[in-house]
Parts: structure tokens; sequence; C-alpha cells
């Protein structure tokens, strides 16, 4: 028998504050970004309005079920940034389907094998994307040559 | 961005912060993302491909190998001879990757990899 019992995962910051699991998971996501330099503490400018952010709560299990880790991690509240002023162009690195069958049809004639690379942190902690002086991001695709 | 809550600071309501690097729910989030491994491939001596920048090959002696970036999920396929233990050590360390070996599972297809073929299901 597989234990399915689960510890549900809390939604809001008043569930769980004062709750040393929790608290300790947020204190250790606070020390890693800190010592990451995500950030700096600056004065607000004039005018300008921070964006807010929140606290997503997850808990990690191992195989057989019990809790192995709990898990807070900072969310930035994305929606309210306004583009051309806090963001130029948005993209998201989705290979077209085409190349995807392409590259399945050749695994197969060839009897290669398809492996799998995942990353749950792949959006955090990385520097903005330098631009040139008009704006635009520095293109950094070479050309393919054979 | 505002503190973080456990992090209020009352006495200094005026500073916020300042974000040097993305945190996940920020526009730029997926772009930097991709920008970064990216230029990680084009340095290990992979190429990009004029059709799709997402599709990267890498030529050796012993045969190639191909990545193919989508969103978070790498799929990666290469000659059989071609050794990718150090490539994928090299995500880890680097990008925090999990191996998730053999490819299983991608955008809603479920694939099945056997010594007589690939078999893709869309069966939920």
């Amino acid at each position: 028998m597989v234990r399915v019992i689960h510890e549900i995962e809390p939604t809001c910051f008043e569930h769980v504050v004062g709750n040393p699991k929790w608290d300790n998971a947020i204190d250790e996501k606070m020390v890693a970004l800190d010592a990451n330099a995500t950030w700096e503490l600056v004065v607000l400018p004039k005018d300008n309005k921070a964006i807010g952010c929140k606290w997503v709560y997850k808990v990690k299990h191992n195989a057989d079920g019990s809790v192995s880790r709990y898990k807070a991690r900072l969310v930035a509240k994305g929606d309210a940034q306004t583009y051309d002023i806090d963001y130029e162009e948005t993209y998201s690195p989705v290979a077209k389907m085409t190349t995807v069958r392409v590259i399945i049809v050749m695994a197969a004639t060839k009897g290669w094998s398809l492996h799998s690379n995942g990353c749950k942190e792949c959006f955090s902690s990385w520097r903005f994307t330098r631009r040139n002086v008009h704006g635009t991001p520095i293109r950094l695709c070479g050309p393919y040559t054979s | 961005m505002e503190h973080p809550l456990g992090y209020v600071d009352h006495t200094h309501p005026n500073l916020v912060y300042r974000l040097k690097k993305t945190l996940y729910g920020l526009k730029q989030a997926s772009r930097a993302w991709s920008d970064k491994i990216g230029q990680y491939l084009l340095t290990s001596g992979f190429q990009t491909s004029n059709v799709d920048y997402l599709l990267y090959v890498k030529k050796t002696n012993r045969g190639i190998v191909v990545i193919v970036i989508y969103v978070d999920d790498l799929i990666i396929t290469k000659d059989s001879d071609v050794d990718i233990f150090d490539l994928k050590k090299l995500l880890k360390q680097k990008f925090e990757m999990k191996d998730l070996g053999k490819l299983r599972y991608f955008f809603n297809i479920v694939v099945i990899q056997s010594p007589k073929g690939i078999w893709l299901l869309q069966r939920q």
C-alpha cells in the first residue's frame, strides 16, 4: 500500500506565519536570494510604483510519500508590469512542433534514444538580458553552418 | 519590488527591492532563461539552426548531439556512440537541471521508445 495522504500546500502567508517549518522555508529562500545578489535595496524613485510579490508554498515528497522538504518560492507579480515601461519584448522558448517531429523521426529511423532534461528553477536568478543602444535585445543566435 | 511578506521593514517604508536578477513571474524571466541556456550551448560547441533557434546541434567526431528547447524542458537525442554524460552533468551544475532519463512525456504527448520504434500517444 502507498500512503497517499498529502499535506495540503498553504496558499496564503497568514496561514503559514508562525509555523516553524514554513518560516524556515521562507528564511532559507530569502538567504539564497540575498546570497545570489538578486536585488539591492534602493529608495523608490518618485512617481514609480513597486510591483508586488508573493510566496508560493510547496511540499516536496519522497518516493514513499513521506515529506522530504518544505519549499517556499518568491514570485513577482509580473501581471502588474507594463509593456514599454517595465519590459520590452517577451519571448517564450518554445521549439516549433515541426522541429520536434523531425527530431523524433530522425531518432526513430536512426535508432537513437530520446532523453529529457527538466528544470524547476530555470526562470529565476538570471541576469536580465542586456540590450543594445536601440533597446533591442542582443541576438545570441549565430547561423548554423554545416 | 515591494518587501516580501515576513521581511517587511516598517522602519524603512521608502526602500524597495531593485531586482538585478529575474524572479519567477516576471515578464523577462523566460527570455533571460532562454538567452542564458542558448549562450551556454553556443559556447560549448553547439550551433543553432536558421530554421528554429531552439534547435541546437553539435557535431563531434563520434557523431552528432541534438538539443531541442521546449520552455523548461530539453529534449536531447544523439548518435549512440556519443557520450553525453558530461553534458548532463554540466547542465545539472549550471542550471540545476534534472536528468529525467528517457523521454516519456512531452507537451501532453506520451512517448514510448522501444527497439521497434517510437510511439507517440495523445490519449489523456
